[in-house]
């Protein structure tokens, strides 16, 4: 049977009204796991990726994490076929006295290595976590993973960040 | 928190602090793979009739795409391997013949065993070559426990072709699920040493010591637990990529705050008190409240910290398989506070208690009010002291939370308690609506404790504990 036309239409509102509020929010959480160069694709794919999915979506309230679990989708096949790192900000520390501005960027500098150095499903439950502030329960149900795995995934990730400052506080 | 983990909160929410760019498109029909008003047309929110189909349509994918999907066999032989077939499987000789003082065998050596039995809480030292890769998969629509193989694809084998999962374009990645001889090893918060890093998709060599019959098998549910039984849990990586890896212990942290624990004792302090002669596989440190996520066998509450060591006798006999002794260390002592088999005894017929609580007027799923709730034994001694885990879902008016990994139980009669409380920065507020209730379990009881709470400033309510409904 030909879809109607109003149907198309009603679908489409719909579309909006529940992706809309997310949107920004899924472009910083792209931007937050693949950088910003890249951030625009990965949105722009995972929209068109959510469009295509729409149906699955059961429940609206849902539709947060839902949204989420294929923006970490789209940034895990963004990495891993670009084998793409986030830009590394190169620092050159002045001889002598260190001024603020020079050691926080220093500070930037090491924690983007460590980012880097994080596997894409560290990455990803680390922004849910402390960027979109999505519990681990709802992190664990919008990526299919047991609980244990995102704690897991979300410690690492942080210990390693953690290990950065450390390296750097030591200097 | 301390002056570093905000910092690398201040970090994370740096990398989000962009500008949004206005060009973003709206999909269209243009989008659409095949009409998307006539998917639309078969799911409607309001329709549970086609919800439940595609819900079906879904697990019926998943069962279909993902490795060892049907819960009762966690991945091990895809056909089941032959004894014949293992016998004739040599190590390649590239791997160490032994390590730990332990013969190595091949992947089909010790599937063999894994399927008579024999590596139930005993532990294989096994060479092979290993890859995983993480599909992209729907909601299970059910509790997935710790042992239970869901949305991956993991393979370790004894040659390379076997554990090769994905292929590598400049542009794309294919994988695919692992087939033939092989195991599907869980790595867990208490293996020693870390996994080298892939390149390319290609498996890496290893030499992982581990075993079956995981204590953690009684957190699955129960049509999933004979999978979960025969789950290949490792306790350490022992060699990798032509190296030894040193016995490690991981970095401890809190599970529920994700916090770094700082032990009194080093690792070698800790494992000191096994005696001379013990090998030890694993040694981690954890918070008292978290061991009952190695070993359910122990249910313990508090913030003190505890180290869990996994050891075997020494015993130069050619048998591949070693018996394991579980030890717990107190940190603040360097005592021993007990010590079992890792094998199950015959007579360990726990039961399973299940939480679940709903709490009407709480918007869902905002994130700010948990439930929690403690157990006590007729002693008085604490087992549980914690949040209901598991998820949460509802409507506006009200949110359903859990049910998460159960407690297991010895047969008796429990105090359960229940409460609401904030958590707000971190910081969990006071306990409001609280109620209580008493429990009989006997052997083998499978059952769920479902909590209501009416409004706030009412006290909650208990069900009559019922099986548990472990899907949505």
């Amino acid at each position: 049977m030909a879809p109607r036309q109003a149907d198309a239409a009603s679908v489409a509102a719909i579309f909006e009204a529940l992706v809309g509020p997310w949107v920004d929010e899924m472009y910083r959480a792209a931007a937050a796991i693949v950088g910003e160069d890249d951030a625009r694709d990965v949105t722009q794919d995972a929209m068109v990726d959510a469009w295509r999915g729409f149906g699955k979506l059961r429940d609206p309230r849902l539709a947060r994490p839902w949204l989420h679990a294929i923006v970490a989708n789209r940034c895990r096949k963004h990495l891993r076929a670009k084998r793409s790192r986030p830009r590394l900000i190169s620092v050159v520390v002045p001889e002598g006295a260190v001024d603020d501005q020079s050691a926080a960027l220093s500070e930037r500098d090491r924690l983007d290595r460590a980012f880097a150095s994080l596997t894409v499903d560290q990455r990803v439950a680390v922004v849910l976590h402390y960027v979109v502030d999505l519990s681990v329960p709802q992190i664990a149900t919008a990526l299919s993973a047991p609980e244990g795995t995102v704690k897991s995934r979300i410690h690492s990730g942080v210990e390693r960040l953690r290990a950065a400052l450390e390296s750097e506080d030591d200097r | 928190m301390n002056d570093r983990d905000e910092r690398v909160r201040r970090y994370l929410r740096l990398r989000a602090d962009v500008p949004i760019p206005h060009d973003l498109r709206w999909p269209s029909a243009a989008d659409n793979r095949r009409p998307l008003t006539t998917l639309w047309s078969h799911v409607r929110w309001a329709g549970l009739a086609a919800a439940v189909v595609v819900a079906a349509v879904v697990v019926r994918m998943v069962v279909v795409s993902a490795p060892s999907e049907d819960g009762t066999r966690p991945g091990q032989t895809s056909p089941p391997a032959t004894a014949s077939a293992s016998a004739s499987s040599p190590v390649d000789a590239q791997f160490p013949t032994t390590v730990v003082g332990m013969p190595v065998v091949s992947v089909a050596q010790a599937v063999d065993l894994l399927e008579r039995g024999d590596l139930d809480g005993r532990a294989v030292a096994i060479a092979g070559y290993f890859f995983e890769s993480m599909p992209s998969c729907p909601p299970p629509m059910r509790y997935i426990g710790p042992l239970d193989d869901w949305c991956r694809f993991v393979a370790f084998a004894d040659d390379v072709a076997s554990a090769t999962l994905c292929t590598y374009t400049d542009n794309s990645i294919t994988c695919r699920p692992p087939s033939g001889t092989h195991l599907a090893p869980f790595f867990l918060s208490e293996t020693s040493g870390a996994l080298p890093s892939a390149s390319d998709g290609k498996p890496t060599p290893l030499v992982l010591i581990g075993h079956a019959g995981d204590p953690r098998q009684w957190q699955c549910a129960a049509d999933t637990q004979e999978g979960c039984r025969q789950a290949f849990v490792v306790d350490r990586i022992a060699w990798a990529n032509g190296e030894e890896v040193p016995l490690t212990a991981p970095e401890p942290w809190d599970q529920t705050t994700f916090e770094r624990l700082v032990p009194r004792l080093t690792m070698d302090q800790a494992t000191a008190v096994l005696g001379l002669g013990d090998q030890v596989l694993a040694a981690a440190a954890f918070r008292a409240g978290d061991i009952p996520t190695v070993d359910p066998r122990w249910n313990l509450a508090g913030d003190e910290i505890m180290w869990i060591v996994r050891s075997i006798g020494a015993d130069a006999s050619a048998d591949a398989t070693r018996s394991v002794t579980v030890s717990l260390v107190d940190d603040a002592t360097g005592n021993l506070v007990d010590a079992h088999d890792l094998a199950l005894d015959a007579a360990f017929r726990p039961a399973r208690l299940w939480t679940i609580a709903t709490a009407n007027g709480v918007e869902c799923c905002a994130g700010d009010v948990f439930p929690f709730y403690r157990v006590r034994s007729e002693d008085g001694t604490v087992l549980h002291d914690g949040m209901v885990l598991g998820g949460a879902y509802g409507r506006d008016n009200a949110t359903t939370y859990g049910p998460g990994v159960p407690l297991v139980l010895s047969p008796g009669t429990y105090s359960v308690t229940v409460w609401l409380a904030s958590i707000d920065g971190g910081v969990i507020g006071p306990p409001t609506d609280e109620c209580s209730t008493e429990v009989s379990l006997r052997e083998l009881d499978d059952l769920m404790l479902e909590t209501h709470f009416p409004a706030a400033g009412h006290a909650c309510a208990f069900g009559q504990p019922s099986a548990p409904r472990l899907t949505r």
